[in-house]
């Protein structure tokens, strides 16, 4: 026995010089080679939504940190957030004192993290850089910048997000084969649904096609599948706000999302809709359009492109269903309108200035013009970021830019640096690899002409009530689109929502915020 | 020894039963790796549910492998799970030695305090807090240190303390030993079966532990296994609305499934060993005399 | 004089307690003081000692929301179901794992039955899904194959119980069986040879000397898992759930996770996980008396 303690013992003292040799080695100093008058700042980066995951070389290996710091004089640390507990990490390092002086994310004026920070003086406005550096006040339109915008300041930059990619798209082969002509309304839409479900469109005999399918997500009820519902005007298990005459519209409560439930259930009832809907979950929702279970789904312009990207089919529809035709439908009319999706966030990805930036004036200018920089298409940097090395990642051709292939492996990484990117139609152009099949940006063209429906929640600063009202109204849609609730119990729903689960104070404090913003009179 | 005929039914009837219980642990697991060895286009066609799969691809593996992070990892992970469980096991033997003593004054305080510490936690802030100020961020020690003691365990090997008989240690003192000779002489050479049995547990904790490193460590050179191998499943595009474009190589199932049958074989191959030390009859001949 | 003697006497056992004693002292009552985050407004800037007290704000949060009762009942019903049905089996596949003769065999089943216990959920769901959903899933292909109805195992409420009881108990039944084991291989192996010679049969065996062995490690788990009555599985409810089970699987630690940590107002969260420690102890007390009043056997 005792041996065995000394050998403890042994261990742990070795234990204790590997993890002191494994200590970060002292960083280094700012390069002496340096020309004397340009200041170098250390910062700390944050990706709180990082779009790739691939494994990062650090600091050394990384040589747009050293093209940044040469160019810009910033010496920028990536903070990489974990692909689980982002949140949890960020909270206790801001807790912590170690705040960092950039942080990337999705951190609109609707998200609570967002305006914590702000009430907290965690993030800075950036008003008085956007004097200073005008091309970011350009980025977004006035009413852009109110996803941004408290108490009158703006509070991050931001690229504008893509136009609409979303519309729905169908089995050409099935209508075809059935003699159907592709719907065009949602009475159409139901017919079809029904049709694929029970006159067998893949010939095979079995029971095992359907109109539509799902998945559930933990705060939706039903994804893929807006460009349904949206012709309604009313999403199944979301509120989606918005203004008519001048007052301000639950799309959870209204008439339209009645009609949407109705109309759902009877799909429902019809079996015309998979029954794995509620219990798919993103693996399967592929498996099952890629094997030809459904013959209408929701999907992004990029669905038939065999590429590994999250919407994109294309590779398993070829392993498991070649002769599939699959082919987008414009805008579905409805009772609300021809809408083919509800209005993204036009805000793309956001950046903010926290109070360490800001403590050193200098430090902070030196970072907004970075990102200005970053986020004009016309600079060297925006092409160095977002293209990479010419010869490397992206090559000239015919006068024109060209990414070379699908990164390799050990370059993905570079995808750290890519969210900067501006979504113009060159930057669709240029970004396809040369295995892209040509009519993709017509695909893209077609899906950003379809009608959208605007929103507005999206920019309001959330109601501490908001989240139990939402998991409400998700419960109750469930239960009318199944049929286990009637909806001769419409009203009741909707009166236990604006009483106990608070919606005439939510309504009321978002009538007041669009009032503000100047959007009600 | 002749065996009675009820006895060889009981053996049979027994027999069968766990067989059915392997298979039913077994089956979703082997199906798992089964899938980590099916070409994505395969899976793709017949979504899954082959247990053989007609055609083996040990792609996944390889590039799990080749990852430059992974053998860091994986060396990272070892390290911590022999340092870690090493220093859990000394700690917890000779802290849950003197609470097994039933006569130490202040004994039920003692262990209510502790046990008091499995159910109030002061949270993350703090403890985030506590490691920065102790300097441990991007070491080891950060993720071994506060779990250095896990009162579940303490309990466990305190009770089984006590459940030795007393005229052993009561033997060993009137022959003039130490407290100290006691424990290394007499208690724990009976105590392997609850040795070994912790040391599984703080091991398999160790090499399946994820969060304190997620939170402590920052420098992709230290991440252990579990941390990296996270990172390779985890959806990066968790909204649909972000990249459009296709950088992010999306992990196919085949890869999540290659993942996790790699994090499990330390694990299969931990616990025959552990089970060495279950023998029985560890009390014999002890009292005689 | 008395004490002084005695502290002479245990000053080897003190001295063995140093290092547990700073450990516990530094990493778990040294944070402690987190816990007042649970009353406080906290602002990163004033920081936990010095942001302005919010009294029982962020409780009234959690006990006046409309669904607390739900979250409540669902909590305590799904907890003591999996204790009740997860236990039992446990130890009798270690009974029954002791009884088997093979070395070898014994560790194959042994391993074999713990390995799902490495599984996370977010794979066990893809086993599940396989089997249990009301289109693709196996069972139900049978079922319609019978000429029946499928079932929503997993989306409906009658159901989504028992599957989460179920799905755990085959989770983690070999895991939980190893610690039980361990004390069977500890019981003295004299006592079961004298009850052969005496003529006692598997089942006295069984009753009279496995089970009052391992009494001990039985009443331990018990106690400390009264301890933990108010988690009900947090992770395997987060990804199995769905809106239409939301009836009978919202438990507190789901709610919280959408009103307070998604939502990074973390305040409710740590007045939620001080509420559940505080009846999570005081169970704990009240059990452990309890063991030592009918079994002698207790944490302290």
């Amino acid at each position: 026995m005792k041996r065995i303690l000394a050998a403890a013992l042994a261990l742990i003292m070795i234990a204790t010089v590997l993890a002191a040799c494994s200590k970060k080695p002292e960083e280094k100093a700012v390069d002496p080679a340096k020309p004397a008058e340009k200041k170098v700042y250390k910062i700390n980066y944050w990706q709180h939504a990082p779009w790739t995951r691939a494994a990062y070389p650090g600091k050394d290996q990384d040589w747009m940190v050293k093209y940044i710091l040469e160019k810009y004089g910033l010496d920028i640390n990536l903070q990489i957030a974990p692909a689980d507990g982002a949140d949890a990490k960020l909270n206790a390092m801001i807790a912590g004192g170690d705040i960092p002086d950039l942080i990337q994310g999705y951190f609109t004026v609707a998200s609570t993290a967002f305006t914590q920070w702000v009430q907290q003086g965690v993030i800075m406005p950036v008003d008085p850089y956007l004097k200073e550096f005008p091309k970011l006040n350009t980025l977004l339109n006035e009413r852009q910048w109110q996803y941004l915008s408290m108490d009158g300041k703006k509070w991050g930059v931001a690229p504008y997000s893509d136009k609409n990619f979303d519309t729905i798209w169908i089995r050409q082969d099935w209508l075809d084969k059935l003699n159907l002509k592709a719907p065009t309304t949602t009475e159409e839409l139901a017919k079809v649904a029904l049709a694929f479900a029970t006159q067998d469109p893949d010939g095979n005999g079995k029971p095992d096609t359907y109109g539509l399918t799902s998945h559930t997500n933990t705060n939706v009820l039903m994804s893929r599948v807006d460009s349904f519902f949206a012709p309604f005007g009313a999403m199944p298990g979301s509120n989606q706000m918005y203004i008519e005459n001048n007052q301000v519209v639950f799309s959870a409560l209204s008439d339209n999302m009645k009609n949407a439930l109705t109309w759902m259930n009877g799909l429902v009832k019809a079996k015309a809709i998979d029954p794995d809907w509620m219990t798919n979950k993103n693996e399967n929702w592929r498996q099952s359009v890629a094997q030809g279970r459904v013959g209408m789904v929701t999907g992004q312009f990029q669905f038939t492109r065999e590429s590994a990207c999250s919407d994109c089919l294309g590779m398993e529809i070829k392993a498991a269903n070649p002769n599939a035709k699959w082919v987008m439908l414009p805008a579905i009319k409805g009772s609300k309108g021809a809408y083919s999706a509800w209005e993204k966030t036009p805000v793309g990805n956001t950046f903010h200035l926290t109070r360490k930036a800001t403590d050193d004036p200098e430090k902070a200018k030196a970072i907004m013009k970075f990102l200005q920089d970053a986020l004009d298409d016309k600079t060297e940097l925006y092409d160095m970021l977002v293209w990479g090395k010419p010869g490397e990642q992206i090559e000239m051709k015919d006068g024109k830019k060209w990414a070379r292939m699908v990164l390799p492996p050990e370059q993905q990484w570079l995808g750290y640096w890519r969210n900067w990117r501006l979504g113009t139609d060159e930057y669709w152009q240029v970004s396809w690899r040369k295995e892209t099949p040509a009519d993709l940006l017509d695909k893209y063209k077609f899906t950003a002409a379809q009608p959208v429906i605007t929103r507005y929640e999206n920019m309001l600063k959330p109601h501490d009530a908001t989240a139990d009202m939402l998991s409400y109204m998700r419960e109750m849609h469930a239960k009318f689109a199944l049929g286990e609730e009637p909806m001769s119990n419409w009203d009741k729903y909707v009166q236990t929502v604006m009483t106990k689960y608070r919606g005439k104070e939510i309504m009321d404090d978002a009538t007041a915020q669009l009032k503000k913003l100047g959007l009600i009179k | 020894m002749i065996i009675s005929r009820g006895e060889r039914v009981f053996q049979w009837v027994n027999v069968a039963f766990l067989v059915l219980v392997a298979v039913v642990a077994l089956f979703p697991v082997l199906y798992l790796v089964s899938m980590s060895l099916t070409p994505l286009e395969v899976l793709y066609k017949y979504g899954g549910f082959r247990v053989i799969p007609p055609q083996v691809t040990l792609e996944a593996y390889k590039q799990i492998l080749s990852t430059p992070l992974i053998p860091r990892a994986f060396m990272n992970s070892v390290i911590i799970t022999a340092v870690g469980t090493t220093i859990n096991l000394a700690l917890t033997i000779i802290t849950a030695y003197p609470l097994s003593k039933r006569r130490l004054p202040g004994r039920s305080v003692l262990t209510l305090l502790v046990t008091f510490t499995m159910m109030f936690s002061g949270g993350l802030i703090p403890s985030y807090l506590l490691v920065k100020n102790l300097g441990l961020r991007d070491t080891y020690w950060a993720v071994i240190l506060p779990g250095a003691i896990a009162t579940y365990n303490l309990l466990v090997m305190k009770g089984f303390f006590e459940s030795l008989p007393e005229e052993l240690n009561e033997a060993a003192r009137i022959d003039g030993a130490s407290e100290w000779r006691v424990l290394t002489s007499v208690t724990l050479p009976l105590s392997k079966p609850v040795i070994a049995t912790l040391g599984l547990f703080y091991g398999v904790g160790h090499w399946n532990g994820f969060f304190d490193a997620m939170m402590y460590i920052s420098d992709s050179r230290l991440l252990p296994l579990q941390v990296v191998l996270r990172n390779i499943l985890m959806d990066a595009m968790r909204n649909t609305e972000v990249t459009p474009d296709a950088i992010q190589v999306m992990p196919g199932e085949t890869l999540k499934m290659a993942t996790v049958v790699i994090a499990l074989i330390p694990v299969l191959l931990a616990y025959p060993w552990v089970q060495k030390h279950f023998t029985k009859g560890v009390l014999i001949g002890s009292i005689k005399g | 004089m008395g004490i002084g003697l005695n502290l002479r006497k245990y000053a080897p056992l003190y001295i063995m307690l140093i290092p547990g004693i700073v450990y516990y002292l530094l990493f778990r009552y040294g944070p402690m003081y987190g816990l007042i985050i649970a009353f406080k407004n906290f602002n990163v800037f004033d920081g936990i000692l010095g942001s302005p007290w919010a009294g029982w704000t962020h409780f009234e949060a959690l006990f006046k929301n409309p669904q607390f009762t739900r979250i409540l009942t669902n909590t305590v019903v799904i907890s003591l179901l999996k204790l009740v049905c997860g236990m039992p089996p446990a130890i009798i596949l270690a009974l029954m794992l002791n009884e088997l003769r093979g070395q070898w065999f014994k560790r194959i089943v042994q391993t074999a039955s713990y390995l799902p216990h490495f599984l996370s959920w977010v794979m066990i769901y893809g086993i599940l899904f396989a089997f249990l959903s009301p289109g693709t899933g196996l069972i139900n292909q049978w079922i319609k194959g019978f000429g029946g109805d499928a079932i929503g195992f997993m989306s409906d409420k009658h159901w989504f119980v028992p599957v989460l009881v179920l799905s755990e108990i085959w989770k983690d039944v070999g895991w939980g069986a190893v610690l039980y084991l361990a004390g069977l291989a500890g019981i003295n192996p004299e006592l079961y040879e004298a009850a052969t010679v005496d003529g006692a049969g598997k089942w006295k065996q069984t009753w009279h000397i496995s089970l009052p062995g391992i009494l001990p490690v039985i009443m331990l788990v018990l106690i400390l898992r009264m301890g933990s009555v108010l988690n009900a599985g947090f992770e395997q409810i987060y990804i199995l759930y769905n809106p239409n089970v939301y009836a009978v699987s919202d438990i507190i630690d789901t709610w919280v996770f959408r009103n307070g940590i998604e939502q990074m107002k973390f305040p409710i969260a740590t007045a939620a996980g001080l509420f559940k420690s505080v009846i999570g102890f005081a169970l704990v007390l009240i059990s452990n008396k309890l063991a030592r009043k009918y079994t002698e056997s207790g944490l302290w």
